[in-house]
């Protein structure tokens, strides 16, 4: 089923496990559950960045000065 | 806090001594070495000490001494750094195993050249936790640095070991670095004073990457006209970029999400300490989206970074920095761009804030130095990793941009609590100004060194 748009889906252990293969990464599996917790909270600190809803062309993605 | 000893001389009182010829450089740096040697890895805060290299740059200090020559302004002063600066000759470890086998350094960081040029002597490393993924200097590899007020808690971190070199008397100023509160962590749970300057203002050739966009050099020090001074050397004369405002300084406390999580043993000092300076309050809109935006780019250019360490042997990270950098290189580039985007945004705005104060100031840390055997604090009613949460503080002013000054408060307290005091970009001047009136009016003081029990 589609997800709600905008709303991501959580990861799980297998879909972690696929998807660093893909990114060329060979962990092994005792890795997975340390990953997963660590891209759950990273999902969460995304989720309240979109929540603010910043127009793409107020600001640069590419100033790096204060 | 254990018992105390007298105030170690500063930095500028040993450089006076050594140029006058009172005391020789080879004597301070011996006496730093041998003090560090005796107190160990684990209370020193030294993960190297760099013997053949310091007394005979020391000894060349004293020459210049003798043939009525000027060293310079931290003539003879010993000081180390954070093992993420290049020392030419040795391996940079970043605190990680990862890099046991690397390249030796061909030169010294640029920092270093520049203390050294002005008559400084590095006599050594100094512990932090892997690659600067952390808020407690507890490193699987090359061990856990202790807190000097009480060795059962940790120093903070991820730069831990340059603040308990300076807390502990064994050098009177260290470099280190600020990704997201690196240094101003441990200052905070060490009692010392911190410089996390503004992005981009002191030089970091030569130093060990983690996230680029947020990465500084900054200083660790006992006295702050050291931490000035130090700061001066390494801007090389470049001009400030504006003069700092004359008369009263305007302080403002900043409330909401620096002032939730809140431990008990800070929140009673600090009320004391914000009526002193009038109860004026200020909010620093979209600061959890600050540190959102923070955490998503420190784990998308970390991972970016170690990404070829991580597909040659995951195991060889510790298991926590190498979790969350795994999970970092899972992360899609829109939400990274976002990231930077939001970053830009909000520095734009925050010109406006200090408008309406000179100077803001927040806790350092939540409270008290966390325990080594259960290093865990309280956030939003749960308890939770003090080494991913410490800087809940810290980090939204590092994706500021600005510049941040961590001074400890004045009292009798268990164990050090540091506040940290932040102006616009650019404007370190303001910040030394207010952190010297704070001293003088008895609100701030940096604790001596605790002795050894």
């Amino acid at each position: 089923m589609a997800q709600e748009s905008g709303k991501a889906a959580h990861p799980t252990e297998d879909s972690i496990a696929a998807r660093m293969a893909e990114a060329g990464i060979a962990a092994p599996a005792d890795c997975t559950p340390g990953v997963l917790s660590n891209l759950i909270v990273l999902q969460d600190h995304v989720a309240t960045l979109r929540a603010f809803a910043l127009d793409p062309r107020s600001a640069s993605a590419m100033r790096f000065e204060a | 806090m254990t018992t105390a000893h007298t105030a170690p001389l500063t930095a500028i009182a040993m450089a006076a001594k050594v140029r006058s010829g009172q005391v020789t450089a080879v004597s301070l740096c011996q006496a730093a070495l041998d003090r560090a040697e005796a107190l160990g890895g684990e209370h020193s805060g030294f993960t190297r000490l760099l013997r053949r290299r310091a007394l005979p740059r020391a000894a060349a200090v004293d020459k210049l001494v003798e043939a009525g020559l000027d060293p310079g302004p931290l003539a003879g002063v010993p000081f180390g750094v954070a093992d993420l600066f290049d020392v030419a000759g040795e391996i940079t470890t970043a605190g990680s195993r990862t890099r046991l086998s690397a390249s030796f350094a061909s030169r010294d960081a640029r920092a270093i050249v520049l203390l050294e040029a002005a008559g400084a002597v590095l006599i050594g490393t100094q512990n932090m936790d892997e690659f600067g993924y952390g808020f407690v200097t507890m490193n699987a590899h090359y061990g856990t640095t202790r807190n000097p007020h009480d060795p059962s808690r940790v120093a903070g971190g991820a730069a831990g070991g340059s603040a308990v070199a300076v807390a502990t008397g064994t050098v009177p100023i260290s470099l280190a670095f600020d990704t997201n509160g690196s240094l101003r962590v441990p200052a905070g749970l060490t009692g010392v004073i911190g410089l996390k300057p503004t992005y981009g203002d002191l030089p970091r050739e030569g130093v060990y990457p983690f996230v680029e966009s947020l990465d500084v050099v900054g200083a660790l020090g006992r006295d702050l006209e050291d931490v000035a001074l130090v700061r001066t050397v390494l801007r090389e004369g470049a001009p400030e970029r504006s003069d700092p405002p004359r008369g009263e300084i305007a302080f403002g406390r900043l409330m909401s999400w620096f002032d939730d999580n809140i431990s008990e043993e800070m929140r009673g000092p600090l009320d004391a300490f914000w009526n002193r300076l009038g109860r004026i309050s200020f909010e620093l809109p979209h600061s959890e989206i600050a540190r959102a935006a923070a955490s998503v780019i420190i784990a998308a250019e970390g991972a970016s970074l170690h990404r070829p360490a991580l597909e040659a042997d995951p195991m060889q990270f510790e298991p926590p920095v190498r979790d969350r950098m795994l999970a970092g290189l899972l992360l899609p580039a829109d939400d990274y761009l976002a990231a930077q985007r939001f970053r830009s945004w909000i520095q734009a705005r925050l010109r406006r804030q200090f408008e309406l104060a000179d100077v803001l100031f927040t806790p350092a840390a939540p409270g008290f130095a966390p325990t080594i055997a259960d290093p865990v604090m309280m956030f939003e009613g749960k308890s939770i990793p003090a080494r991913s949460h410490l800087g809940i503080y810290t980090q939204p002013i590092s994706l500021m941009g600005l510049p941040a000054l961590v001074l400890p408060l004045a009292g009798d307290f268990a164990m050090p609590l540091g506040i940290q005091l932040i102006s616009a970009a650019g404007n370190e001047p303001l910040l030394f100004r207010a952190a010297r009136q704070l001293i003088d009016k008895g609100l701030c003081a940096v604790p001596p060194p605790p002795a050894r029990t």
